[in-house]
């Protein structure tokens, strides 16, 4: 009865989705004082303790950014003008993911053991839901409450199978949760790709698809649909992998909001569906020929007529900014730096919105070569900057560049 | 991630440049959307002939701004972009407007083509495409004939060093492959230096894993750096070679042919070579090597070899060939199977006089002697192979078979004397002999690597051998041997020997590299992996050996009992282990990436050993076992833009089993001043081995200079070693008794040091430096008639070589090269009262090559050297060769070239040596003057028939070089009036 439910879901959302025609050789580029009211930057504290690689996740509250170093394994906590609160680890754990529990107050903090490399097979058994095993020694779930960050209060939730998959807080004490893999020896064929869940049942099922035929789920690394947040708690879009549509979902439906239509070159024929991988060295190699096909759209975030998203190919990104008044899709790598940017980049992997700004981070490498390289023009630093170039060295940590999106672009 | 960084620092060299003349500066735009279009491609061509001046591609704001423009000259600037009508404008500078400032330019986007972008985009000449830096050989403009070679001296950030190498800012490539796969064996000169610039699409310099180790493990030791020779569709089919002959005074002649042939699939070459000047050629890759296209080659290849021993005269063909079975230009994967025969007669005359110093315990012993030997041999092999490499496994299967007979006669004479006045004694003899063999060997692995979710549960290698070599000798030695001092003896040996032997040995290898998740599922037991490796080997070899020896009183031949003999040896060797290994990585993004890797293996070895015989004290069956673990430890340090540094320090332990002929040898004194007697006791010598090494080399970006320096030390200790007492006579004959002796060592060290300085895109200056230095501490026991008992020494031997080169060359004019060498070599006797014995070379070299006018090289090297050897005597020799070559033809595919070699008429090989207790030096007759005249043509064809000409190889490359060279212009007619409303 739920894949009827589902189905019937789909089928009616289509109807309303926008389609959006996206040509890689055909989209715009900008000043990036056309594309933002006000660029900030914000240089994040160097300190013995608080110096880290590289931002993997940002966090943004009323009050911090978090950030998720991968090379470090560890959460740094900054105050909003980017001073050094806080660095947290767990203890012989990896950090995967985090994202904002508002209705804890809380950062939700996803985190595997070390000392165990649990492949998907296995992910896929503790996932059943006959099976038995306590997974609380391989995967971690933690709630890491932000009313007092010093005091570093957490509280686990203990054996929650899901966290494997990294799930998405949704609708207060529900998660979204995508784990999808197919064996040729499954006994069972049904499975979904996206599962509403409460901390032990799931609750909802969306998108079937068959876990003993679908070879293209059949290795590791095969894809999981993206589930992004917005600002509302009981709102999230969905992507899913090989498939070019933006879903969003709410506690009641999953409604398809935008069907992307790419170019031939782009899109991932019928055939790939049906080619029958039988070995995961089959399947990359088929990725390594059709490089340019695109694997699923990816960090979708929506600010009232624009839309920033990315198209993760099998080899390669490109990242679109879509203007829903002017239907313009802009290559957001063609927006170019001027003087609203004191002539420093403002281009990357958005990492983390709020309700108005989008946040983008820098090395500080880049950033003293992107002020070698426009010296000639005598850009006018801020304060922020003026003191940051003084006072911070190359090796120092990155820098944040927060980012406020107009209402209307203009295009000239 | 890390990888794109990498490359992305090969790029940045190439965006730097210094203003020197006029130049022109602008801001282009859409027209639509007014903003600054990134990395369009501003070009600046000469308006006469389309010569391309400089280019650049705009700035994130899209501008730019072209220096070093010549004044006075014609200009058109042209700025393409993917997606919009291109846009032209004539310019003139000079000294009144030197900058010429185009303001904004608006590109108007361009909805009718598509196609043709790509034409545009290659204009460009390096650029980066994802992970990839691209260098596209249509942006350099250069002779029709130019091959790949003459256009990679141009490229910025490439440097071709002195030695063949080839660097991309700093780091080193370590294969040139052609469509992803190497071209004829491999070597890079093959590819470079004869494929036309013209055939060529593209080159892409990228990282990849070393697919060729056995374990791939994730660290940085693992990647290495490939330049692709990426060729243009229809060029994917073509054939070259070279056919020439010279002849010379001295009746001296050389004749080469070689063609080679190429397909999407399949690859063809035939080689055959014919000289009497010393070019030694062993197999075809060596024969295509010395027949490139490019006249000019850093290394010297198909000059007459000046170190070769004695006169040689070679007669070679050989044949060449391999299959892809597939069109993939992947070089990860390959399906394909190869195939080589080569003939090699041969034929060597050489003089040799050799002196030798042994430091005994209260005098020295120097033996003086010269030999003439003349040989000729007959080899033919015949090779085949299968390799198939998939993403997870790979499979390779190799089969040879080679069979060669051989004839030599030797007359040698040796003089000895004591304390370099007293004559002790004289040994004169005469060799004749003549062997047949025949050898196959057969060899194959499998392994497979199970990279899914890094498990590796089914991840395991196995490799397999096995060798047969069955051969028969005849030879006729008379030995005379006349004794000075001893009052009594001189002996005559007249002995007629007959062997024959065959040999088979296998080997059997087995890793299991997932031992750790079948022993702990899940758990990563602190991420050191645990493998389990064994090793098997057997080794069977028969000898039936037959002498005759003359019966002076009947003068007939009679079987010699003590030497006669049928002997059958077994050996097995087992070596089961198992082997820990982890990498702890540190990485701080942009800024450092550390790793360090230990690895150790505990491995046992169980020897066994048979051995029958006619002679029943070679009868013996023994067995042992030992502990030989081995360790390494490795570092390496990364900081971004700045440098690279690695440590390594590995050790490793093995025992081998003394053999039968050390342990009862028979004993044979037709050679009275080496008899050797072998000792029942002997226990297995244990080697304990230890090596360091670090290197260092800049990879600075905007920098063009590139600095690399490597370290090597080598340590070594014997337990048990096997070493001589030796019995000295007064006449200088020794007999050595084979004895286990603790405390022999040996060391070796290793410095190379090289930096490169690119002056502009012209001028370049590298130098280098290495010295190495190695020696040995070796204790024997020596026993001279005076001495009471045999005295305990201890050899220390070193030998030092140090040298430091020079090269500066303007592209295209000429280059030049010095460099000094010196080398020394030394033995020590501690526990005798000798002075310790020296010999040293001491070699200069200069090489000179010019390339103007066009067409015509000449070059010339000198090499003095000048050997003081051990007793003093120094011989100084100075070996200068000169070498005229014409190109001509239109695209000079005919040489003809003039030789002198060794116009001094001094060559011959001086080397020096030092072991044990004995130090000498060694001088063998080279090839010496002569006068040569040569004449080749290159046939050559890139490109199938179906072409517009379709006739000659040379038309149709040029009609594909004038295509090539104006896609621009072409381009720029075709779409008239499109630019026109892109103007603004």
């Amino acid at each position: 009865m739920f894949v009827c439910g589902a189905l019937w879901l789909c089928l009616n959302a289509s109807a309303q989705a926008k389609t959006l025609y996206v040509d890689p050789s055909k989209t715009v580029g900008a000043p990036a004082s056309r594309i933002f009211d006000e660029i900030r930057f914000i240089p994040l504290e160097t300190t013995k303790k608080s110096l880290f690689g590289a931002i993997r996740q940002l966090v943004v509250t009323d009050s911090l950014f978090i950030v998720l170093d991968g090379d470090t394994d560890a959460l740094y906590f900054f105050n909003k003008r980017g001073k050094f609160l806080q660095k947290y680890r767990i203890k012989r754990y990896r950090i995967r993911d985090i994202q904002l529990d508002r209705t804890k107050n809380a950062l939700l903090i996803f985190s595997l053991n070390k000392n165990y490399n649990i492949p998907s097979v296995k992910v896929q058994e503790y996932l059943e839901p006959e099976s038995q095993t306590d997974i609380s020694k391989y995967a971690k779930a933690t709630w890491f409450y932000l009313d007092n960050v010093k005091a570093a209060r957490t509280e686990d939730l203990k054996n929650f199978r899901y966290a494997f998959t990294n799930p998405v807080r949704f609708d207060k004490n529900k998660f979204a949760a995508s784990f999808i893999k197919a064996k040729r020896t499954s006994r069972d064929t049904l499975d979904y790709q996206l599962k509403i869940i409460d901390n032990a049942n799931v609750l909802q099922n969306y998108f079937p698809y068959n876990k003993k035929t679908e070879s293209v789920y059949y290795f590791s690394g095969a894809s999981q649909c993206s589930i992004m947040p917005t600002q509302n708690d009981s709102v999230l879009l969905v992507t899913r992998p090989f498939q070019y549509e933006i879903y969003t979902l709410t506690p009641s439906a999953i409604t398809e909001s935008y069907k992307l239509i790419l170019p031939m070159e782009n899109a991932v024929p019928a055939s790939f569906f049906n080619t029958g991988f039988s070995s995961r060295g089959e399947m990359d190699m088929y990725k390594m020929e059709h490089a340019k096909y695109a694997e699923k759209i990816q960090n979708v975030i929506r600010f009232k007529n624009l839309m920033f998203f990315d198209l993760n190919l099998f080899r390669g990104y490109n990242r679109y900014l879509f203007d829903n008044k002017t239907n313009l899709i802009y290559d957001y790598n063609k927006i170019s730096s001027d003087s609203s940017s004191y002539f420093l980049p403002v281009s990357g992997v958005i990492k983390s919105f709020d309700e108005e700004h989008i946040y983008l981070s820098i090395s500080a490498k880049s950033m003293f070569n992107a002020k070698k390289s426009s010296e000639y023009r005598d850009p006018q630093y801020d304060e922020v900057l003026t003191r940051f170039f003084e006072t911070r060295k190359e090796t120092d940590n990155p820098v944040l560049i927060q980012l406020k999106p107009k209402e209307d672009l203009v295009t000239k | 991630m890390k990888q794109r960084f990498l490359i992305l620092l090969l790029l940045l060299p190439i965006l730097s440049f210094a203003q020197t003349n006029g130049s022109i500066k602008g801001l282009v735009s859409d027209s639509v959307h007014d903003y600054g279009l990134q990395a369009a491609t501003v070009t600046v061509y000469k308006k006469a002939d389309s010569v391309l001046v400089n280019y650049q591609v705009t700035n994130n704001q899209g501008e730019f701004n072209i220096g070093e423009l010549p004044f006075r000259t014609p200009l058109l600037l042209s700025i393409t972009y993917s997606g919009y009508n291109d846009f032209s404008k004539e310019i003139y500078l000079d000294s009144l407007k030197k900058d010429f400032d185009l303001k904004k330019i608006l590109l108007s986007r361009d909805t009718s083509r598509q196609m043709e972008e790509v034409i545009v985009k290659s204009v460009v000449p390096v650029r980066m495409n994802g992970d990839t830096l691209e260098i596209n050989p249509d942006a350099f403009k250069l002779d029709s004939s130019a091959v790949v070679e003459d256009m990679l001296l141009r490229v910025p950030g490439v440097t071709m060093w002195s030695d063949g190498t080839i660097t991309v800012n700093g780091k080193k490539i370590s294969n040139v492959f052609v469509d992803g796969k190497p071209f004829f064996g491999g070597n890079p000169e093959i590819a470079t230096q004869n494929l036309p610039k013209t055939a060529i699409e593209k080159i892409q310099v990228y990282q990849e894993k070393d697919y060729s180790k056995e374990e791939i493990t994730n660290t940085e030791m693992d990647s290495t750096f490939t330049m692709n020779i990426k060729m243009k569709p229809e060029k994917r089919k073509g054939y070259f070679g070279k056919i020439g002959a010279g002849l010379g005074t001295d009746h001296r002649y050389e004749g080469d042919l070689t063609m080679q042939a190429y397909n999407k699939k399949t690859k063809v070459a035939i080689a055959g070579n014919i000289n009497n000047t010393n070019k030694s050629i062993q197999n075809v890759k060596e024969a295509i090597e010395n027949n490139t296209f490019r006249s000019y080659n850093r290394r010297n290849f198909g000059a007459p070899n000046a170190n070769a021993n004695g006169l040689n005269t070679v007669h070679y063909f050989g044949a060449y060939f391999h299959h892809n079975f597939d069109e993939s230009t992947n070089s990860r994967f390959d399906n394909s199977i190869n195939g080589e025969y080569n003939l090699r007669d041969s034929r060597n005359n050489q003089t040799t006089n050799s002196t030798s110093v042994q430091n005994l315990t209260d005098y020295s012993l120097t033996n003086i002697s010269n030999r003439l030997n003349t040989s000729s041999s007959l080899n033919q092999s015949v090779d085949a192979g299968y390799q198939n490499r998939k993403r997870a496994t790979s499979f390779a299967l190799n089969t040879s078979y080679n069979w060669a007979n051989g004839n030599s006669t030797a007359e040698g004479n040796t003089t000895a004397f004591r304390n370099d006045t007293l004559l002790a004694s004289r040994r004169s003899n005469v060799t004749a002999a003549s062997s047949h063999s025949d050898n196959f060997n057969f060899n194959g692995y499998f392994n497979n690597n199970d990279y899914d979710e890094g498990i590796n549960k089914k991840s395991f290698s196995t490799n397999y051998a096995v060798s047969y070599r069955n051969s028969e000798s005849n030879s006729d030695q008379v030995s005379r041997f006349e004794s000075l001092l001893d009052s009594i003896y001189t002996e005559n040996t007249d002995r007629k020997y007959h062997n024959e032997n065959s040999n088979f040995t296998t080997n059997i290898g087995l890793n299991y590299n997932g031992l750790r998740s079948l022993l702990f599922g899940n758990y990563n037991f602190w991420n050191i992996n645990i493998g389990l490796r064994n090793n098997f080997r057997y080794n069977k070899s028969d000898l039936n050996a037959n002498v005759l020896e003359l019966d002076t009183l009947t003068s007939t031949y009679k079987i010699n009992e003590a030497l006669t003999n049928i002997n059958s040896v077994i050996n097995v060797e087992n070596r089961p282990g198992i082997s820990l290994f982890k990498t702890i990585t540190k990485v701080l993004s942009d800024r450092y990436y550390k790793s360090i890797s230990i690895r150790t293996n505990l491995q046992n070895q169980f020897l066994y050993q048979r051995n029958t015989s006619t002679l029943s004290y070679r009868n013996l069956e023994r067995s042992f076992h030992f502990f030989t673990p081995s360790s390494s430890v490795y570092y390496n340090y990364n900081r971004y833009n700045k440098y690279n540094f690695n440590i390594g320090l590995s050790h490793n332990s093995s025992a081998t089993a003394p053999t039968i002929d050390q342990l009862y040898p028979i004993v044979d004194n037709i050679n009275r001043y080496n008899i050797v007697v072998g000792n029942p006791d002997l226990k297995s010598p244990l080697s304990n081995n230890f090596s360091f090494n670090t290197s260092f080399n800049s990879q600075r970006f905007n920098e063009k200079n590139t600095y690399t320096a490597s370290l090597n030390l080598g340590y070594s200790t014997f337990k048990n070693g096997i070493s001589d007492s030796s019995i000295y006579g007064n006449n200088g004959a020794r007999t050595s008794y084979l004895i286990n002796i603790d405390n022999r060592r040996s060391f070796t060290g290793g410095i190379n040091t090289s930096a490169s300085f690119r002056m502009n895109n012209r001028n370049m200056l590298q130098v280098r430096y290495s010295a190495s230095i190695n020696g040995s501490r070796s204790p024997q026991y020596i026993k001279t008639p005076q001495d009471a008992a045999a005295v305990l020494i201890a050899s220390k031997n070193r030998n030092q070589n140090h040298s430091l080169s020079l090269f500066y060359s303007l592209t295209e004019v000429f280059n030049v090269s010095l460099g000094e060498t010196i080398s020394s070599s030394g033995s020590e006797q501690i526990g005798t009262s000798k002075t310790p014995l020296k010999a040293k070379t001491y070699g200069t070299r200069v090489n000179f090559n010019l390339m103007v006018p066009k067409n015509f090289q000449l070059s010339s090297n000198i090499n003095y050297l000048n050997n003081v050897s051990a007793n003093n005597a120094s011989i100084k020799a100075t070996i200068w060769n000169a070498y005229a070559t014409w190109r001509f033809m239109k695209m000079k595919q005919a040489e003809i070239k003039l030789s002198i070699f060794d116009i001094l008429r001094e060559n011959q090989n001086i080397d020096n040596f030092a072991n044990n207790n004995t130090t000498g030096t060694t001088i063998t007759n080279g090839i010496q003057q002569f006068y040569m005249v040569s004449l080749s043509y290159f046939p050559r064809r890139f490109g199938g028939r179906s072409g517009r000409s379709g006739r000659s190889g040379s038309r149709r490359s040029e009609a594909g070089e004038q295509r090539q060279q104006r896609p621009q212009q072409q381009f720029r007619q075709q779409n008239n009036t499109q630019r026109r409303s892109g103007r603004n």
